[in-house]
């Protein structure tokens, strides 16, 4: 099944029809009488019809259409036969016959109307000749066809006859018409033009209508709207009619129309004029009888009595319906190269009406030209399709994968049933055509360093970096783009969002700054060298990235001592006018000098000068003996004490993380803090009064005692030069 | 069916002298009822047939007078025929007698192949010539009436399919006076309708509710109109 070959039937199923349908009608009104000779032919055929206002073109539930529109042939669903009584006017009666024979895509009818008057009293003068009669035999013979699901043409002959007194008439006309229907015969169109050789004495006109077909679920009850609108060839009197009808479990049926007659409201002639039809039908099986109401006004009420019964039937008809779907691909764009991310793409479809005997579902996929390059068809009947469809983008041969480009799918699939004995019903699905992309180029990135050195110390020299991130994509859109920071052991510490707007879908640039600061903790990161990693990935799931290096190196911090104060004093002689006065200027020159401890952190706070060791470093690894490699540092620190802070209080602390008992840590960094004393004290000779020894346990943290490096910052030993 | 009938004579008086400067209004207390060949003949007496009635004192009123003939008198077919009614006032004379009002009208006699009898308050039938051919230069005649009570009529003519064809007749009629009306095979344009069966309806009374005439208000009789003798 290749659904361009099934648009291109349709598009010429209707174009024929349809042309030749309005040929027949431009052909045009003539000058002629508004009354025909053959004017049982206008009498409202069909019971249910009339009930309805007339102008049924495009009602295919009974025979009684073929009164209206031969092309109803075609798609009658199941031979019918519909007999009708007319008690009209004046005590006149009209029998009326349809029947319905369909056979494939075509179908054929046949009507028939008898039409009598009671005994007229026969006037020659004055003298009374005994009585005759006005009858009338119209015999009609349709052919319809199919010419797709959808629409259906037919032509129609009828042969008339009429008798009165001795006067015998007779003539035969040709009928031509039209339906379209929408799937499901949710909405119909038809239109018909009667006598279309105008031959003299009988109707021609054109009739355009439709019919909608409303069902309420839940209550049973289904709604029928009609609509028509009939020309008159010969005068150009139109008449309008609306009706609706009410389906009660199929069973019960009321009727109720509104006619609107131009010609007859503009006659003057009446008082008021009968717009309204009804009619009531009741059904059981394929069996029913029907009445409609029609009051001629002013001449009296026409009652119409009828019944219908469907005739059983061997040949099994096929019936086609047409259903839309919804096909989507997830994602819209992929990349079969085989890494592992959207390699694939994922078709589903959505299927509103339930299915039973699906055959030949068929995913077809075209190209940007529309060429289809491959079918993927399964012709294994299955209660419902699949649901999903997982397609690598490989070619028709399963061997390579397409080339990247834009590419369109669709779905077609039918279900088959039979609903009833004879009659086949197909139901063919497809969706609209839905767009992918297959794109397997990854997107440009390029990464620029404006330095490749980095020194976060707030000195204003080298404390921010910037770089600039730049990516384009060609094919589809970006869906990331992430710049980080990494150790050179590949551990991420910091994230740089590149949000991309909604303008930017292929490129991206964007300039970064990275103050030396980690993502957890905000804090300056260690010297070292560190990588800036920049990664992009586009819709189809390709990934590029880019990566330079960067040395961050954060010179030892240090805290200035004054060395040498040197005052100047000078002597100015200042004349004023007449008086002379010496005024003294004092000049106070400060030198000042790095205070650096080796291995130590020097800083500065409200305690006074701070130098804080390692614990873990300070002492051998579970004792408290005090690492021979800072014997150095401390002896610089007692230096310091002598020289410039001899009269300071020294407070020496020992610090340590959460971890473990709070009595055993306060003991443990008082052992820490006494080992420092100790060895200032006694072996440095700096002056115990001045010495102070406490062991702080965990109550003073400066790190988080969650983490591992929050901890270690934790376990520290502080001496503090008191200001 | 042919049979004869006697005149249905119908007047109304209003009878106002004015005596001095006042409007008197007289009242009748009898009426006399002629009828001759010519107004020539009434004029000068010359009646084959009269009554004189005493009545009941009236003064404004209509009055219907139904009165077989003689049995001596013979009305002619198609011929014109004269009456006069005259009313007298005792109550007031004059030097020269009683005082005495006289009108005049006359007549058309014909001839009818039908009778009307039917039980509906309104009835029409045809009377000649159906069906008809107006190629062949005929006509044909509709006769109607009302019953119970005066009544507007409506005299239609409809194809057989219900259309409109022409009104033939409107007006206010009489209860069981005879109205005859004649068609000539022409719509309301004027044109001359097509060969087939036509229905022509009488409706009787004011529009009623939806357009549905009550059936004993109206009634239709098929009327044939054929292209050749």
């Amino acid at each position: 099944m290749n659904s361009t070959d099934f648009a291109g039937r349709g598009r010429l199923s209707v174009v024929l029809p349809a042309a030749l349908f309005a040929a027949v009608c431009l052909a045009g009104p003539s000058d002629a009488s508004e009354l025909y000779s053959y004017e049982t032919d206008n009498i409202p055929s069909g019971v249910r019809a009339t009930g309805l206002g007339g102008n049924l073109v495009a009602l295919y539930e009974t025979p009684e259409g073929l009164f209206y529109n031969p092309a109803l042939a075609a798609v009658i669903p199941a031979p019918e036969l519909a007999l009708g009584h007319h008690l009209f006017l004046a005590d006149s009666q009209l029998s009326q016959l349809a029947l319905n024979i369909p056979a494939g895509i075509t179908g054929f009818g046949i009507t028939g109307k008898y039409f009598t008057t009671p005994p007229i009293q026969h006037l020659r003068e004055y003298e009374d000749l005994g009585t005759y009669y006005n009858s009338a035999l119209h015999l009609g013979g349709m052919a319809a066809i199919r010419a797709a699901a959808w629409s259906a043409f037919g032509v129609g002959v009828r042969y008339l006859h009429e008798e009165m007194a001795t006067a015998n008439n007779s003539m035969a006309v040709y009928d031509v018409g039209l339906l379209l229907r929408t799937p499901a015969d949710i909405f119909a169109v038809g239109a018909s033009a009667d006598n279309i050789s105008r031959a003299a004495g009988v109707r021609s006109g054109y009739t355009i209508g439709c019919a909608l077909k409303v069902g309420i679920p839940k209550q049973m009850t289904r709604l029928l709207l009609f609509a028509g609108g009939r020309i008159d060839g010969e005068t150009g009197a139109v008449s309008y009619s609306f009706g609706l009808e009410q389906w009660s479990s199929d069973v019960l049926g009321i009727r109720a129309a509104y006619v609107h007659d131009v010609r007859q409201i503009q006659s003057g002639a009446f008082d008021s004029v009968a717009v309204f039809r009804a009619g009531i039908s009741l059904k059981i099986g394929g069996f029913g009888i029907d009445y409609g109401f029609s009051p001629i006004q002013p001449i009296g009420m026409a009652n119409n009595i009828g019944m219908h019964v469907k005739i059983p039937h061997n040949a099994v008809k096929t019936v086609y319906e047409q259903q839309p779907i919804q096909l989507k691909a997830a994602p819209a764009a992929f990349s079969p190269n085989g890494d592992g991310v959207q390699d694939t793409v994922l078709f589903s479809h959505a299927i509103s009406t339930p299915t039973s005997n699906v055959v030949s579902s068929t995913y077809t996929i075209y190209d940007a030209a529309g060429m289809a390059v491959v079918q993927m068809v399964s012709t294994e009947p299955v209660a419902t399709p699949a649901p999903t469809l997982v397609y690598d983008g490989k070619d028709a041969f399963g061997a390579a994968v397409l080339p990247d480009g834009t590419y369109f799918v669709d779905l077609q699939f039918s279900d088959v049933t039979q609903p009833e004995k004879y009659l086949r019903r197909v139901v063919r699905f497809a969706s609209p055509r839905i767009p992918f992309v297959i794109d397997t180029v990854s997107p440009r990135v390029s990464l620029t360093l404006s330095s490749t050195t980095l020194s976060p110390d707030g000195d204003g020299v080298g404390d921010r970096l910037e770089f600039v991130v730049s990516v384009e994509e060609e094919m589809t859109s970006l869906s990331s783009v992430t710049a980080r920071l990494e150790t050179m052991s590949r551990k991420a510490i910091r994230r740089f969002p590149v949000a991309i707007t909604g303008n930017e879908t292929r490129t991206v640039s964007r300039t970064v700054q990275w103050d030396g600061t980690d993502e957890v903790y905000g804090a300056v990161v260690p010297n070292g060298e560190y990588r800036i990693v920049v990664t992009a990935l586009d819709a189809a799931g390709n990934k590029a990235s880019a990566e330079d290096t960067v040395t961050v190196n954060v010179p030892p911090k240090v805290v200035e001592k004054v060395i040498e104060k040197v005052v100047e004093k000078t002597e100015v002689v200042v004349t004023t006018q007449t008086i002379v006065t010496t005024q003294t200027v004092v000049t106070e020159r400060v030198r000042k000098q790095m205070i650096y401890i080796k291995n130590a952190k020097v800083s500065v706070d409200e305690r006074g000068t701070v130098i804080t060791y390692p614990t873990r470093d300070l002492f051998i690894k579970d004792t408290f003996d005090i690492n021979p490699v800072y014997l150095d540092s401390l002896g610089d620190v007692a230096k310091l004490i002598r020289e410039d802070f001899p009269e300071n209080k020294i407070i020496i602390e020992g610090h340590t993380d959460s971890v473990g008992d709070d009595m055993v840590n306060r003991q443990k960094t008082e052992s820490y803090a006494y080992a420092v004393y100790n060895h200032l004290t006694k072996v440095l000779n700096l002056d115990p009064k001045n010495l102070e020894a406490r062991g702080m346990g965990e109550s003073k943290p400066i790190g988080s005692n969650k983490t591992r490096l929050g901890r270690l910052k934790n376990q520290r030993l502080e001496i503090i030069i008191r200001r | 069916m042919v049979r004869e009938r006697s005149p249905i004579f119908y007047f109304s008086s209003t009878w106002t002298a004015i005596v001095g400067t006042a409007a008197v209004t007289h009242t009748a207390v009898a009426f006399e009822l002629k009828l001759a060949s010519s107004s020539a003949q009434l004029t000068a007496g010359t009646t084959f047939w009269y009554t004189a009635e005493m009545v009941s004192v009236w003064n404004t009123a209509d009055h219907i007078i139904r009165r077989a003939l003689d049995s001596s008198v013979t009305l002619a077919e198609g011929a014109t025929y004269f009456w006069s009614v005259t009313l007298y006032n005792n109550t007031e004379t004059t030097s020269t007698g009683t005082l005495r009002i006289t009108a005049t009208d006359f007549f058309v006699t014909d001839r009818s192949a039908i009778a009307l009898k039917s039980l509906k308050d309104a009835e029409v039938k045809v009377d000649r010539n159906n069906p008809f051919c107006p190629a062949c230069g005929e006509t044909t005649k509709f006769r109607y009436l009302v019953r119970t009570k005066d009544a507007r009529i409506k005299l239609h003519v409809f194809t057989i399919s219900g259309k409109h064809v022409a009104t033939l007749a409107e007006h206010l009629a009489i209860k069981d006076v005879l109205y005859t009306t004649e068609w000539d095979g022409r719509d309301a344009a004027g044109r001359p309708v097509p060969e087939g069966m036509y229905v022509v309806t009488i409706v009787a009374g004011d529009a009623p509710l939806l357009g549905l005439v009550p059936a004993s208000q109206s009634m239709s009789k098929h009327i044939g109109v054929i292209g050749r003798r």
